[in-house]
């Protein structure tokens, strides 16, 4: 189960009320992936938001190429403390990536619309969770965009 | 100052009151850019947001490393089309630019005062709510148009 003092850990529920708190942990569950196990596909609709407790998880996306080992492309890896299905909280609530445990991991997944329940009857824990939601994502975007730096380079060699 | 009015046109800003449009438009201002002005530098501070009335404005990456030949300037990694917002940082933590912007044909911005705006948000939170949101999605976009590129890098 999940307990409030183990959600008081994360940066994105560190300044939430007590009373808080406890309404987020009653609409969590704490799951365990083993290594190569599929946490959400690409295009599924999004059911919950993920923190990952320990373990490392890959994003990927799928492209279109000929080379067959190119299918499946890793942008970003999820460090522990980090959340991830961040799409739960953006319309259209559709996975943009694939997340694959790359080590045993351990997830508390968030039922996503318990969840915007909460942030409607509470503005700042909502706008606290956007601030954490919209960071992460820029760091996604940094990732990635350094990764095309490094295509770029390897292509100009 | 601008008028309130002219911000409802803009998506950026769906939902929020006319109180709130007015309190936005009383620190925001329009102005004009021509063509080959770099607005902002990727890494300095993200001290304003701008919203494209007219004109358009390419977005670049540099690496910290070297420059790559084939792109001197930077890579690019967008383009702002009227009624998009961009320097969305502004509204993201560390509000850090991570792109450069340079004016490709001759423009007309809205600029708005974000350490202003930043805190505004302090009294209130619904407008800080919305407008996050709306920063978060734009920057959700960026990212599925660099993995796009990534993919076409790739292939």
């Amino acid at each position: 189960m999940v307990t409030p003092e183990l959600l008081h850990h994360y940066p994105i529920f560190r300044y939430l009320k007590p009373d808080k708190l406890v309404a987020v942990a009653t609409i969590s569950k704490e799951e365990l992936y083993e290594k190569k196990a599929i946490i959400y596909r690409e295009k599924d609709h999004t059911d919950f938001l993920y923190i990952l407790v320990k373990g490392s998880v890959e994003l990927l996306f799928k492209i279109e190429a000929d080379n067959p080992e190119l299918k499946e492309l890793p942008f970003d890896k999820v460090t522990a403390g980090e959340m991830f299905g961040l799409s739960a909280l953006l319309e259209p609530n559709i996975h943009t990536s694939t997340a694959r445990a790359s080590r045993p991991s351990h997830v508390i997944k968030i039922d996503a619309a318990g969840l915007m329940a909460l942030c409607k009857e509470d503005t700042q824990m909502a706008y606290r969770i956007m601030r954490q939601v919209a960071k992460t994502t820029s760091k996604r975007l940094n990732a990635t965009r350094l990764q095309l730096a490094m295509a770029y380079s390897t292509i100009q060699k | 100052m601008i008028s309130p009015e002219f911000l409802r046109f803009y998506p950026f800003f769906g939902g929020l009151t006319n109180a709130q449009l007015q309190a936005i438009a009383i620190i925001a201002n329009e102005e004009k850019y021509p063509a080959e002005t770099t607005l902002f530098e990727m890494g300095l501070p993200a001290d304003k947001l701008y919203f494209l009335v007219d004109g358009c404005i390419d977005l670049y990456y540099t690496p910290r490393e070297k420059t790559l030949s084939a792109f001197p300037n930077g890579i690019p990694v967008g383009e702002v089309n009227p009624g998009e917002a961009f320097s969305i940082s502004a509204l993201v933590e560390p509000y850090v630019l991570s792109s450069t912007a340079r004016v490709a044909k001759p423009s007309r911005v809205i600029q708005i005062d974000a350490k202003a705006l930043r805190k505004l948000f302090k009294s209130d939170q619904r407008m800080a709510y919305l407008l996050t949101k709306q920063a978060a999605q734009a920057v959700r976009a960026r990212l599925d148009a660099a993995r796009v590129q990534l993919a076409a890098a790739l292939a």
